[in-house]
């Protein structure tokens, strides 16, 4: 698949390939200092330091999930007590109608489920999943990132993205192969 | 004793055909601080692992497995048929009576729904405690508190006298303009059932999306790799995901702690809420939950010994992992033998008369049979595990697992009828025999279980490689020996 | 079914072809009605089959009502008249219901013209407003789809063929004409006992046609010895009429009082309103007995003994007591010794104040002594008054089987009764009636006795029948029919006018006749019609009742020392006691499943009549509950299952005859052992030097109580709980006239009775209501009233549609009666003495704090603002955690779908609309005993006691019409209304001035299971015995 790439096809990006973690973490940090934006690493496991080396900002999931949990509590709350105490109220073993003691498990468990939907559906909707195509895909290479092998992806769309540079570059700091990712 | 770790890891130097450390079990229980014994053992690099555990779902369908299904399935058909026979002539068809109104589907509902969870401790509460030796048994917790919950869920919806109209539980608007009844514990465990399934199941299958990105990218068939291309939605394993992903990972796992510790607590009020002596106590929740886990870890022992044997994962589910369990159900198992004994105690120095009586005969009276050997199996047994040779012997750490399960089921058996048969009036003591529908069911719901969990086995992978490779230390010699692999495979491909 | 498939022309749907102009309609409910052929019902689509079952329904509650006889024969309604008939309207008319040759006068409730409810007539001397469970339960024989439809005739090739009326009236009216030519030689009627005046002016009748025809007159169970008794005490047959409110010491002696009296009711009543310690009022009840009767379980000191020695005993009695004649003394042993050292003293105390009470069975000696013996403590005319015996002209079966066999009965005419079952084994009468030429049986079964005669004619129910009756004492009241004759049956008297050939043959007509001399009127017809219109509204006659006698002694008793001391020969082997049975009478309700499934009083066994064992005996012959024993009296056998009974008199096998009917129908037939064929003309009482030995054999015998054996520390539990003889225990609480005074022994009932003011103990939050807006409703259940007669089981399961679930599901503990009686033995089994017994009444208690309902997850049981804890069936989805958090067990759970499964049978599965089985598959004409007040429950529901709601709230509508408040007394729940002793009282405890609210603030009154503070709206009563001082000289 290293067809000669001719001046009409419109280049994507470009897939380099690394063999180990260490090594996709220094060219990564390279990748960062050269400035490059729109790029990314794909491993298959998460690699520790990644985030540093790329220069990620910290996930705003969290306060999606602490805003779901929260959702949750109060419909949980508001479900016991205007169902049990206002819209149907009756006379259970003596107790009051609205018995806040004996419904607070219910509202834990709503609590709890919220929170998880916003988790993963927070995580999902971030990651842009589910992305069922992806031209990554049509690299047989590209294969082995679920397996044992390393890449980095610069965005032909990156500001400081230029065929030739983008490939030095990647060569330079060890990359086993560079191929062009094409739309 | 010296870790044995470095000749093993040379003498399993490059990689036979079938190499011999698939066979072969190696002790790595050693516990020298100088020195952290390896999770995953012998010539396992990355390309070892991804090989390992996805060939088993690549390889034709072994006989043995048809043969196992085959029994779980048929005893699955009959679960069935006894539900429609259920269905069609009444709950009379089991024994309970209207002096034990509650038997074997409820005994049932609350063994499974202990057995989960194992499951969700491995992959939250092991996790939040960094334990990562945990990740090469996970998935395969997971699964089973999956399967288990599914058992269990099944036996509320059907235990009721009119299953026709079990969705009277849930809040939804109605033209009757009732709602359920907030103050039942049934009510409670219907909200923390479902959510503790659906947690589970959300858990579970996000941290199954990279390997199933996995098998997607090895897969040759065309419908595999569709199939598995759906289900992992487009994983890349780009870094910003992996981002997102760990973290979503560690709050459900924050999530499901609580809610694991809180799921057989609520189980536990629908006993401990009633003022039934023997059912009405405060130790219950706690009791309860440790017996969950010491249930849970007995199943998770009994599946993973023949698992691992089976398909070669000696050296991802490794003896240290074994023992490691045998410890927590060690622990576990004292905790429940201190449950029994603090009962009897809280009985005897309340001075209340019921509750001495209901215990006296639940120990002499004409349940004492059930009574002595739940405790020969919850508390005898387990003791066995203080012995080293018999954590670290599989077949052996089988056997007390075994024990454990029937002492599970037993417990709930005791707890249940033992109390209800003989309460306050004598007038309406009364008896409780199982019928063969009762005995049929509860055969069936193992069937149910075991047939999803050897899909399960068949179909999707049942090792976490990601978490693996993330916790197998990338120092160079190791990845050379990737290399080899690598190259080999790669000149295979 | 198939019998009933292929239906007669003239059956009682022939009215709605009249009605109905569509014939294609009739003919289809000719074939469904009654037929009800499962099979075409499946094959129907189910539109049309509930469009033609409406039609059908419609029709029939139309004809049913319009044909009710009250134009023609002016019925009169008890309580408005019919000119104001609101369809749907319960309306209550009075009868009455003779069995033993004595008339119960009852009301009967009816809706649309269908008898579905049975209840006390309060102007009867004999029912006073209560019933027993038999007479409860006879509304059910109504209904039976199992009673004979069409007279049958065998014919000379020995097979029986279905024939029609008009040919049995063509053969009878040929027959009998020959008959009267030969003045009715070889002509034999045989019948129960009756004091109807109507049969016995039959009779006369038939007298004068056939002046040659004989009569006999059979009960399995007979009172001839007491009518031989009181001719050996005072000459003539006199009929004892007990006084027990008048009594302060009762002795009854093999006497079963409150069970099997004629006048059992009345005599339960006055015992009980002369059992109220707080009112100073306490009698004290003595027993001598030879079984464990429901009077002996309440007597206050019981002597079990071995019928043999009974005669001793009283001899002995009437020695110390100074009754001349009477002067050897008798060797008693110690247990006797003591008993009727005690007895005599306290008897001597209460002098005119006391009363020796015999039972039938004993023999006529002890009631000739006892009668001695009433006389010299005076207490004749004042506890123990007199009437004439009346006289029966006729002879006895046994003389019967002798005619018969002496070839000189060509006719034999059987009325009801049924002696091919029940009559004594050595007669052998089964097949002497075969050898009879002609016999014609007039029955409501097709049964034992039918199969052997030529001609078997179905007889009309009590309920569609035109009767007349004499209470025990001799008050005339007159029964009208309910309902026209569901299968076209025809009364005793109405056969009789067409055998004698008679123009009169309507019951109507004849009982009228017979009423003319009956009811005293003022000379004329329109001053009889007042009389008669009167009598059928009150359900009985005043100043009819026989009028007192007071006899004289004659001579004096003999003492037979001698006599005695060999009927004392305890051998070792056992005396066998013949009794009827308490639920099934001598079997004649075999097929009713109501009776069937009524728990026995003391077994507490259900569906079986196992012989009854003492414990000692049962350790000598190592035999245990629920064994096979073979029992041998000369040449005869039985094998009945045993059950080991505290109580029972050691050296006593208790056989109840009546059940193991091999043709009384669905329900009866198969149904536990018959006895009968130990019981022989000389051993009617009971059979002596029995061998009893096991055959290794098991039987299971489903029990309602005690389904398991008892392990010590059960037994430990129970006594703590039940209270050590004479003490009290924390479920059932005890006193003693001592207690009062202050109310020692009764812990603080107190402090958790709810009060309507809302008056408590501390608690954790408020209450959201006192529950008493406007009404608070309560309940009290007197221990110290209640005998244990199950009456009120029965009465609920009549009101509330309650089912039957069949022995199986009984084994099961599945029974689904609301209410319970829970029977208790304190004491050892083992030691001499007899142990207590306690009899507590359990159903729902309403517990304000009731712990059923916050456990339940869809709100189907909630409390109401009056304090009632409802029950919401259709909202109930069968969770049964209610069950499990009700500390009393007092919930019953559908498990199947009890009204639409056989009591013999399996559940059938059921793959139709979910919830429609039982609108479905119940049969048609069972259908039409249901209350319609009250839903009846589906599978998968739970059920429970609801303080009769229903009738709270027709008391409520009724009240509310007229613009009024509700009363005290306005609303009596079922079991309230039958109970004989008045033990159940309900209503308002809010109300200061209710009854309810009086026994609630009683120092008695305590909540069962008072600790666990559930606040029960039904307090019971403590258990008040009035045993005699210890310390006292002889």
């Amino acid at each position: 698949m290293s067809a000669p790439a001719t001046d009409r096809v419109e280049i994507a990006g470009l897939l380099a390939e690394f063999e180990t973690a260490p090594a996709v973490v220094a060219a990564a940090r390279t990748v960062r200092d050269a400035g490059y934006r729109r790029w990314d690493v794909h491993s298959p496991f998460p690699i520790h330091g990644i985030d540093e080396a790329m220069g990620l900002r910290p996930t705003m999931l969290p306060w999606i999930v602490l805003a779901s949990g929260v959702a949750g509590t109060v419909t949980g709350l508001l479900l016991a007590w205007w169902t049990n105490a206002i819209d149907y109220p009756y006379f259970v073993s003596g107790k009051p109608l609205f018995s806040l003691p004996a419904f607070m498990p219910v509202i834990f468990e709503t609590t709890v489920l919220a929170a998880a939907f916003g988790a993963v559906l927070g995580m999902f909707g971030l990651n842009l999943l589910p992305m069922l195509y992806n031209p990554l895909f049509r690299h047989e290479r590209f294969r082995r990132v679920t397996n044992d092998r390393f890449f980095i992806v610069i965005d032909a769309s990156d500001p400081s993205f230029d065929p030739a540079g983008t490939r030095g570059l990647l060569e330079s700091c060890g990359a086993t192969a560079v191929e062009e990712v094409e739309e | 004793m010296t870790p044995p770790t470095a000749t093993a890891h040379d003498e399993l130097r490059g990689n036979e055909p079938m190499p011999r450390y698939r066979t072969a079990e190696i002790d790595n229980t050693g516990d020298d601080p100088r020195q952290r014994a390896p999770l995953v053992l012998g010539n396992a690099d990355y390309t070892a692992v991804t090989e390992d555990v996805c060939s088993i779902n690549e390889r034709g369908t072994p006989r043995a497995w048809w043969v196992a299904f085959f029994i779980a399935s048929s005893f699955t058909g009959m679960f069935v048929v006894l539900l429609g026979y259920l269905f069609t002539t009444g709950v009379g068809v089991w024994g309970n009576n209207n002096q034990v109104s509650w038997a074997f589907p409820i005994i049932n509902f609350v063994f499974w729904v202990g057995i989960g969870h194992a499951g969700t401790l491995i992959s939250a509460i092991l996790f939040l405690f960094r334990q990562k030796w945990r990740t090469s048994i996970n998935r395969f917790a997971e699964a089973m508190t999956i399967f288990a919950v599914t058992c269990a869920g099944i036996f509320p919806l059907i235990h009721v006298g009119r299953p026709w109209v079990i969705f009277w539980m849930f809040p939804y608007p109605n033209q009757m303009e009732m709602w359920p009844q907030f103050r039942s514990p049934l009510l409670w465990d219907v909200f923390a059932v479902t959510t503790y399934a659906t947690v589970s199941l959300l858990f579970w299958y996000v941290g199954m999306v990279p390997d199933l990105a996995t098998l997607r990218d090895r897969a040759r068939g065309r419908v595999a790799q569709l199939l598995y291309g759906i289900a992992s939605l487009g994983w890349t394993g780009s870094s910003r995901h992996w981002q997102r992903f760990e973290k979503a990972y560690l709050l459900l796992a924050a999530l499901a702690t609580p809610l694991v510790l809180s799921v057989h607590s609520v189980v536990s009020f629908d006993f401990a809420v009633s003022q039934l002596p023997g059912w009405h106590t405060t130790i219950f929740p706690p009791y309860f939950v440790a017996g969950a886990v010491f249930g849970g870890f007995a199943m998770v022992i009994t599946l993973a010994v023949p698992a691992r044997q089976y398909f070669g994962l000696k050296h991802l589910i490794t003896l240290r992992h074994l023992e490691n369990m045998n410890k927590i159900m060690l622990a576990t198992g004292l905790i429940v033998g201190y449950a029994y004994l603090v009962e009897f105690f809280t009985a005897w120095y309340s001075g209340h008369h019921y509750e001495q009586y209901a215990f006296l005969n639940r120990a002499l009276g004409p349940y004492a049979p059930a009574f002595w050997l739940m405790i020969l199996c919850n508390v005898v047994a387990p003791q066995f595990l203080w012995s080293k040779r018999v954590r670290t012997s599989p077949w052996a750490m089988f056997a007390v697992a075994m024990f454990i399960n029937v002492g599970m089921w037993l417990e709930r058996f005791v707890i249940v009828v033992s109390s209800l048969h003989r309460d306050f009036l004598p007038a309406n003591w009364s008896h409780f025999t199982p019928t063969w529908v009762d005995i049929g069911m509860l055969a069936g719901s193992f069937g149910l279980f075991f047939t999803l969990f050897l899909l399960f086995c068949r179909f999707l992978p049942m090792v976490a490689m990601a978490e693996v490779k993330a916790v197998m230390p990338a120092d160079a010699a190791r990845t050379a020996g990737g290399t080899h692999a690598a190259s080999a495979a790669g000149g295979a491909s | 079914m198939s019998p009933m498939t292929e239906r007669p022309r003239d059956d009682y749907w022939l009215s709605l072809e009249h009605l109905a102009r569509d014939p294609e309609l009739c003919a289809r409910i000719r074939d469904e009605f009654p037929g009800y052929d499962p099979a075409a019902l499946a094959e129907m689509p189910r539109r049309r089959f509930l469009r033609l079952m409406g039609g059908a329904m419609a029709l029939a509650g139309l004809t049913l009502s319009g044909c009710r006889r009250y134009p023609a024969e002016r019925l009169a309604p008890h309580a408005r008249r019919p000119e104001e008939r609101v369809p749907g309207a319960l309306e209550r008319y009075a009868t009455g219901f003779e069995i033993d040759g004595a008339t119960t006068g009852l009301l009967v409730t009816t809706h649309d013209g269908r008898p579905i409810k049975i209840e006390g007539n309060p102007l009867h001397p004999d029912s006073l407003g209560a019933t027993d469970g038999i007479t409860q339960a006879t509304v059910l024989d109504l209904y039976d789809p199992d009673r004979s439809r069409w007279p049958v005739e065998m014919t000379a090739a020995g097979e029986r063929r279905r024939r029609g009326w008009d040919q049995f009236d063509h053969f009878a009216g040929a027959h009998f004409r020959a008959l009267r030519a030969l003045g009715g030689g070889g002509l034999a009627f045989l019948c129960g006992r009756s004091t109807s005046p109507t049969s016995l002016a039959m009779r006369a009748r038939l007298r004068e046609v056939f002046p040659r025809c004989r009569w006999y007159e059979h009960e399995p169970f007979d009172a001839a010895a007491r009518i031989e008794g009181s001719r050996l005490a005072f000459g003539r047959a006199l009929r004892p009429i007990y006084r027990l409110h008048r009594a302060a010491v009762i002795a009854a002696i093999d006497a079963d009082l409150f069970g099997s009296h004629p006048a059992k009711l009345r005599h339960a009543s006055e015992w009980a309103a002369a059992r109220k310690p707080e009112a100073g009022r306490m009698n004290r009840l003595w027993s001598i007995e030879s079984e464990l009767s429901i009077t002996g379980s309440v007597a206050d000191h019981r002597l079990a003994q071995r019928p043999g020695r009974i005669e001793a005993i009283v001899q002995e009695l009437a020695r110390r007591l100074a009754v001349a004649g009477v002067t050897d003394a008798v060797p008693l042993d110690d247990r006797e010794t003591r008993f009727v050292d005690r007895l005599a003293a306290d008897l001597r105390v209460a002098g005119a104040a006391s009363l020796i009470t015999v039972g039938d069975a004993a023999a006529p000696r002890v009631h000739e002594l006892a009668h001695r013996i009433n006389a010299a403590l005076g207490a004749l005319g004042q506890t123990v008054e007199f009437v004439e015996e009346p006289a029966r002209e006729a002879g006895t079966i046994a003389e019967l089987a002798r005619e018969i066999e002496s070839r000189s009965v060509e006719t034999l005419v059987i009325l009801d009764g049924n002696p091919g079952f029940d009559a004594p084994a050595d007669l052998g009468l089964a097949a002497h009636i075969g050898r009879v030429p002609t016999t014609i049986r007039l029955g409501l079964y097709d049964d034992e006795t039918s199969a052997l005669c030529t001609w078997h004619v179905p007889r009309a129910h009590f309920l569609e029948s035109w009767s007349d009756g004499r209470a025990w004492d001799g008050a005339v009241s007159i029964g009208q029919p309910l309902i026209l004759p569901l299968h076209d049956g025809r009364t005793d008297a109405e056969l009789l006018a067409g055998l004698a050939g008679d123009a009169t043959r309507s019951g109507y007509d004849l009982v009228r006749r017979t009423a003319r001399d009956v009811i005293p009127h003022e000379e004329g017809d329109a001053a009889f019609e007042r009389a008669w219109r009167r009598a059928l509204h009150d359900g009985v006659v005043e100043r009819t009742a026989w009028p007192r006698v007071e006899p004289e002694l004659v001579g004096a008793a003999r003492s037979t020392a001698s006599e005695v001391a060999v009927a004392e020969g305890a051998t070792g082997r056992l005396d066998v006691v013949f009794r009827r049975d308490p639920r099934l009478h001598d079997g004649r309700f075999a097929n009713n499943a109501w009776l069937q499934e009524t728990p026995d009083p003391m077994t507490k066994v259900t569906w079986d009549n196992p012989a009854l064992l003492s414990v000692r005996d049962a350790g000598r012959l190592g035999v245990r509950t629920g064994d096979v024993v073979r029992v041998s009296v000369d040449d005869r056998s039985v094998e009945l299952p045993v059950f080991v009974l505290p109580g029972q008199p050691e050296g006593v096998l208790g056989v109840r005859l009546g059940s193991g009917r091999a043709a009384a129908g669905r329900i009866g037939n198969g149904v536990g052992f018959d006895a009968y064929p130990l019981r022989t003309s000389a051993t009617l009482a009971f059979a002596g030097n029995a061998t009893v030995e096991s055959t290794g054999r098991r039987y299971d015998l489903a029990s309602t109580q005690d389904h398991h054996v008892m392990d010590t520390f059960a037994r430990q539990a129970t006594e703590k709980r039940v209270g050590p003889r004479g003490e009290s225990g924390k479920v059932v609480r005890e006193v003693t006239p001592a207690d009062f005074g202050g109310d020692a022994g009764l812990g603080d009932g107190e402090a958790s009775v709810p009060r309507a003011d809302g008056h408590d103990r501390a608690r954790i939050f408020d209450p959201p209501s006192q529950f008493n807006e406007p009404h608070a409703w309560g309940m009290t259940i007197d221990m110290s009233s209640c005998i244990g007669c199950n009456a009120c089981v029965t009465a609920c399961q009549a009101e509330n549609n309650i089912p039957v679930v069949g022995k199986e599901e009984v084994a099961r503990n599945r029974e689904m009666h609301w209410i319970r009686i829970d029977r208790y033995f304190k004491g050892d089994p083992e030691s001499d003495e007899s142990p207590d017994v306690v009899h507590q009444p359990v159903m729902c208690v309403h517990c304000e704090n009731a712990p059923c309902e916050q456990v339940c997850p869809v709100a189907a049981t909630v409390h109401d603002t009056e304090g009632l804890n409802t029950m919401v069936y259709n909202r109930c989805i069968g969770t049964r955690y209610c069950a499990n958090n009700c500390p009393y067990k007092v919930r019953r759970f559908n498990y199947f779908d009890y009204h639409s499964k056989e009591p013999g049978e399996p559940a059938r599965p059921w793959a139709g609309m979910p919830d429609s089985q039982q609108l479905i598959s119940v049969d048609e004409v069972k259908r039409m005993v249901f209350n319609p007040d009250v839903t009846v429950r589906m599978r998968g529901v739970m059920e429970k006691c609801t303080y009769c709601v229903q009738r709270i709230q027709r008391a409520r509508i009724d009240r509310r019409r007229r613009g009024e408040e509700i009363r005290d007394g306005d609303i009596v729940t079922a079991c309230q209304q039958v109970c004989p002793t008045q033990a159940i009282v309900f209503g308002d405890i809010g109300d200061p001035d209710s009854r309810v609210r009086a026994l609630q603030e009683s120092p008695r009154a305590y909540p069962v299971l008072e600790e666990l503070g559930v606040r029960p709206r039904t307090l019971h009563l403590a258990k008040a015995r009035n045993p005699a001082k210890v310390d006292f000289e002889p």
